[in-house]
């Protein structure tokens, strides 16, 4: 199948999700609990899309993907609550913060290879989670921080009822989530797609062909940092429970976090850009269809609040590369995807010695 | 000043002791055991299970908490690890999440709270005008004798020879007749049993809590990135090294350095980072990436 | 309450589930029998942090099954029975807020009773109450940002309310006690805090910079800690001892200040220990810490040593009959929440009709503002005290009296509990302040 065929095909899958996402409220199908988690999810589609770039296009194994979400949700958090900036600006301001430290984390990643590369991101995600809870005479520590309605994006106050608030909210990060979605495919379809794959593929071939491989690593850290940045920013300022946490399954500075968009676009099909998204979608709302059942199973009430959501989560993480490598959903749909899908095996440092 | 290079000493043998595993592991098999810092978490755990609830005497309960740790490494390696080395990233997300699995089941089974272990040997003793309780001076002895006993288990030892074989050149060691499989999982009880030992003494004094694989992870990281990965001299040496600058960092405030409690494990966060940066084969060890 | 804890593990748990469930089904049950009669039971929302079993959780859980229970077999409220509805907050701001909603809406909970860590109450009271409009009674948390909430803007936040004083209130009693205890009885000067760095710790810390100058004493040191998880306080314990500290005045919330006891007991100094410990109030603790925590002096709502109102006692040995896992002794959050649920049960007598039918959705929410004045004329006499929220243009509304402004009559102050030996050398908990409570004096902690 050709490269033309491939993109148009992914173009139509990415609308079609979005149109359908878009439709769902119209036609009432959206219970009224479920807002949250889709919101939440779309926002995790864009983590996991823009890992996707880095990671499943540019073959630089990011572990510590939440890094970059995480410097914009403080930075912006941190100008909205102490400086008092608007929304407006502290999400711009986030987001630049977020492309700077892909650049100075894509420094590096010129040197290192592998397992080295992979180090250094979790390294330097577990040392901005320190630093935040050190000084948490600013940042708040581990308690996190909340906003109120001068900090919202959208400005929604309390006047406003909150089912037209979730509905808003939800179609705010739908569109988001759109945007930024759409902005990676065409990157992952365009030149600079290519050239990634290719230093992913074979170096020194990149390098034989007079491109520099160098620039464009550094350039694939940034355009990542880019997406998840603004994502990640945009995250903290919503109307619908506006809290930002360093730690746990949402938190923004977590490991947590990152594996489980590691989970989503691995079972999604790494390198396909789709695949992540859909990952995301299927691994949000399942997490909150079972989060929801021991409260409602009278045999699962002993679940509740026992932790086996993430545990779950790791140990199909565990089985995904033990058993599925190439990721669940190409697993089922075969070549729907119209594209051949790449393993996460990407810089496997002691092969190449 | 004297307080905080005792305490270091005493600090950094267990330090070693921690990093003995996970250089082991790499320098064999040239896997990074993100889940090491868990395996110090198990041993710790079945200890605790064994004293408090079953009621074992404590020695006892010890020794059940390293075997099994012991077990669950070289099982990991059996089930899983021993499907993915090939690939070294594909090793760090398994490890990674098999540390998470473990954090999650250690919390569903005990709870986040923290859990104390009696020390083995109580009471408090000065040494040099410096307090310190006998259990750092007993983790201090094991932990010299641990390094001992494995040193000379890969001098004189045909297994010991055999890791260090495998070390060295694996097809080597395949060509002379070494049972590859079979030495990898040794290596993988070996270094799950020198975790867990250290598990033991890492738990003093703060307690056991299924989070606690954190510091152990970045520690270890530090020091056998430091010390060059796989070379055991260089480990023993950044050991001090780490376990001064952690030391330090932690009794600054009373020398007027505005560090402090909260900054445990950023000096060895910043060492790994520069050291992987600037020097990637570390201080003496051999190259790496 | 660790210890035992995982003996019993989720098999515990299975049982206090069966409990609830009986419970629920008995409450249901009359439901069915008078289904005629339209006399649905009142729903009642719990928000309790639950997850892993968390001690405070499980026990306030145990606190409202006994109002529910003694409310249900008095006859119910205005001969309604009543339903408690659990949700579990897991330490989570925003599954928190989530779990509210769904008491809120969902489930049309005329009431939501609970609430435990500052970090998941405020994200809750910024954007869920004045959006909900749903009364809700917050049992475990002290941080001043709600009521000053309250303060700012009275209609859109109305309905919080608290049965807890806040930490400007807590830290202002800590240094009524520190005074009494430590200056004029002991004659002490200097202190050193160890704090947990949360919200709360960080207020505290910063509440008893201001205050305790005041009352003759000087901080000399402050070790703050990173409460995520196990930690070494040796370095905090030695700077004490260098700068000539006197005593310690200490702060564990989710921390459960194991590593701090064993080290205060073994390396010492041994000076004494004063201040906030949640698990410290649990009769576990004791075998927990070895009974090294000897002398430690803890804030408490109440406990089962000392009649604070003629409701104490009763409620404590119910309690204790009842549940005899961990935490085997109620925790102060199943004082309040017990409390809080006879709270809601005389404003809704003062109202005088039971809530209509949720169906009816104008109504309802016409009955929820109508239970908020009822609530603001409480004066009910609790476990922990006589309770009497402050009005609209008192200094903290919604928040108890301490005191009644009047008289100076004692309502709802913290009691400052000690860790004893009795004369057979079993724990026993003791309050040593305030005077007004006291039944034992300040005991200093053994010579190394």
């Amino acid at each position: 199948m050709n490269r033309r065929r491939q993109s148009r095909a992914s173009y139509l899958v990415f609308a079609s999700v979005v149109g359908t996402l878009a439709l769902l409220p119209a036609f009432n199908l959206v219970p009224k609990e479920w807002y949250a988690p889709l919101i939440f999810a779309n926002f995790f589609a864009i983590f996991a899309m823009s890992w996707d770039l880095l990671a499943g296009y540019a073959g630089q194994m990011n572990l510590g993907h939440a890094l970059f979400i995480g410097v914009a949700a403080y930075t912006s958090g941190l100008a909205g609550t102490h400086l008092e900036w608007p929304p407006w600006v502290t999400i711009p301001l986030g987001m630049g913060t977020s492309v700077i430290v892909g650049a100075l984390i894509g420094i590096p990643a010129i040197r290192l290879r592998g397992p080295y590369l992979a180090l250094v991101t979790l390294l330097a995600l577990i040392a901005v989670y320190k630093l935040v809870l050190i000084y948490s005479d600013v940042t708040e520590g581990i308690s996190g921080m909340s906003f109120t309605p001068k900090n919202f994006f959208p400005p929604l106050g309390y006047d406003v009822p909150l089912e037209r608030v979730k509905l808003v909210t939800y179609y705010y990060s739908l569109g988001l989530m759109a945007l930024i979605g759409a902005g990676l495919l065409v990157i992952a379809h365009s030149r600079w797609g290519a050239i990634f794959r290719a230093i992913r593929d074979n170096e020194a071939a990149v390098e034989a062909s007079g491109l520099s491989p160098a620039k464009f690593k550094v350039v694939a850290f940034m355009v990542s940092a880019s997406a998840a940045g603004l994502a990640g920013a945009a995250y903290v300022h919503l109307p619908v429970l506006a809290a930002l946490q360093p730690a746990g399954l949402d938190g923004v500075l977590s490991l947590d976090l990152s594996l489980s968009i590691i989970v989503a676009s691995v079972a999604g099909g790494l390198g396909t850009i789709i695949g992540p998204l859909i990952g995301a979608y299927i691994t949000k709302l399942g997490q909150q269809y079972l989060s929801a059942l021991p409260s409602q199973v009278e045999a699962l009430h002993i679940l509740e609040g026992q932790g086996w959501i993430s545990l779950l989560f790791w140990i199909l993480l565990v089985l995904l590369v033990l058993f599925a490598r190439k990721g669940l959903l190409p697993l089922l749909m075969g070549d729907l995807l119209c594209r051949p899908v790449e393993e996460i095996q990407i810089h496997t440092g002691r092969s190449q010695q | 000043m004297e307080q905080i290079l005792l305490l270091a000493g005493l600090r950094s043998a267990v330090y070693a002791l921690l990093a003995l595993g996970f250089t082991l592991l790499f320098g064999v098999a040239g896997v990074l055991n993100l889940a090491h810092g868990a395996l110090l978490m198990i041993s710790a755990y079945v200890a605790f299970t064994a004293f408090t609830i079953l009621g074992l005497p404590l020695v006892l309960a010890v020794i059940l908490g390293v075997l099994a740790t012991s077990l669950v490494a070289a099982g990991l390696y059996r089930s899983v690890i021993c499907r993915v080395q090939h690939s070294s990233i594909l090793t760090l997300v398994v490890t990674l999440a098999i540390a998470l699995v473990l954090q999650e089941v250690v919390a569903m089974a005990f709870g986040l709270g923290a859990k104390s272990l009696p020390p083995p040997l109580g009471g408090v003793s000065t040494v040099a005008v410096v307090r310190v309780e006998n259990v750092q001076i007993l983790a201090f002895v094991v932990s010299w004798l641990a390094l001992g006993g494995c040193w000379l288990f890969m001098e004189r030892t045909r297994s010991g020879k055999a890791i260090r074989a495998m070390a060295m050149s694996g097809k080597g060691a395949a060509l002379v007749g070494i049972d590859i499989e079979r030495t990898y999982t040794a290596t993988w009880a070996l270094s799950g049993a020198l975790a867990g030992l250290a598990g033991i003494f890492f738990s003093y004094p703060g307690g056991i809590d299924p989070r606690m694989w954190m510091d152990p992870l970045i520690i270890s990281f530090a020091i056998v990135i430091l010390g060059g990965l796989g070379s055991l001299p260089g480990s023993l040496l950044a050991a001090h090294l780490v376990g001064f600058a952690e030391t330090f960092t932690y009794y600054a405030p009373q020398v007027h350095i505005p560090l402090g409690a909260p900054w445990v494990g950023v000096p060895s966060l910043l060492l790994t980072v520069l050291i992987l940066l600037l020097r990637p084969q570390g201080l003496l060890g051999r190259s790496a990436p | 309450m660790q210890a035992k804890d995982s003996e019993g593990g989720i098999s515990r748990r299975a049982f206090l589930k069966t409990v609830s469930a009986t419970l629920g089904t008995l409450a249901l049950a009359p439901h069915f029998a008078a289904a005629q009669s339209s006399a649905l039971p009142i729903k009642i929302g719990l928000l309790l942090p639950l997850v892993f079993n968390l001690p405070l959780g499980v026990s306030a859980q145990r606190g409202a099954q006994i109002a529910e229970q003694e409310i249900n077999e008095s006859g119910g409220i205005l001969g309604r029975q009543i339903q408690l509805i659990i949700r579990d907050d897991q330490l989570d701001p925003r599954i928190a807020s989530q779990r509210f909603e769904e008491l809120a809406t969902t489930q049309q909970c005329i009431i939501i009773v609970g609430g435990f860590l500052d970090e998941t109450v405020i994200p809750l009271v910024n954007n869920m109450l004045p959006r909900l409009k749903t009364p809700f009674l917050n049992t475990g948390t002290s941080t001043p940002e709600t009521t000053d909430k309250v303060i700012e803007d009275y209609n859109n936040f109305k309905y919080y309310f608290r049965l807890m004083i806040d930490s400007d209130l807590l830290t202002q009693d800590t240094v009524r006690a520190a005074k009494g205890l430590l200056v004029d009885e002991l004659k002490l000067k200097r202190v050193s805090l160890v704090i947990e760095d949360d919200l709360f710790g960080r207020d505290y810390q910063g509440f008893l910079q201001e205050q305790l100058p005041g009352a003759g004493l000087s901080i000399v040191s402050a070790f703050r800690f990173p409460g995520e998880r196990n930690f070494d306080f040796s370095a905090g314990l030695s700077q004490a001892s260098q700068s000539g500290s006197e005593a310690f005045i200490v702060s564990f919330i989710r921390d459960n200040g194991f590593g701090f006891v064993r080290q205060w007991y073994n390396l010492g100094p041994r000076l004494p220990v004063l201040g906030i410990n949640v698990s410290g109030q649990a009769f576990e603790y004791w075998a927990n810490t070895e009974g090294r925590v000897i002398s430690h002096v803890y804030a408490d709502a109440a406990t089962g040593a000392t009649a604070i109102t003629d409701r104490t006692l009763p409620f404590f040995q119910k309690y204790v009959e009842e549940f005899k896992t961990a935490p085997a002794q109620p925790l102060y959050m199943a004082y309040t929440t017990y409390d809080a649920l006879f709270v809601f049960q005389q404003a809704v007598e003062r109202i005088g009709e039971p809530p209509p039918d949720p169906t009816n959705a104008s109504a309802y929410s016409n009955y929820r503002e109508e239970l908020i004045t009822a609530l603001e004329e409480t004066d009910l006499v609790g476990t922990v005290g006589r309770i009497r929220f402050q009005g609209k243009d008192d200094p903290r509304p919604h928040d108890p009296f301490t005191r009644d402004p009047a008289s100076g009559e004692v309502l709802v102050v913290p009691k400052w509990v000690q860790w004893q030996k009795d004369a057979a050398g079993r724990p026993d908990r003791r309050v040593v302040w305030p005077p007004e409570f006291k039944n034992s004096s300040f005991l200093l902690p053994p010579a190394a």
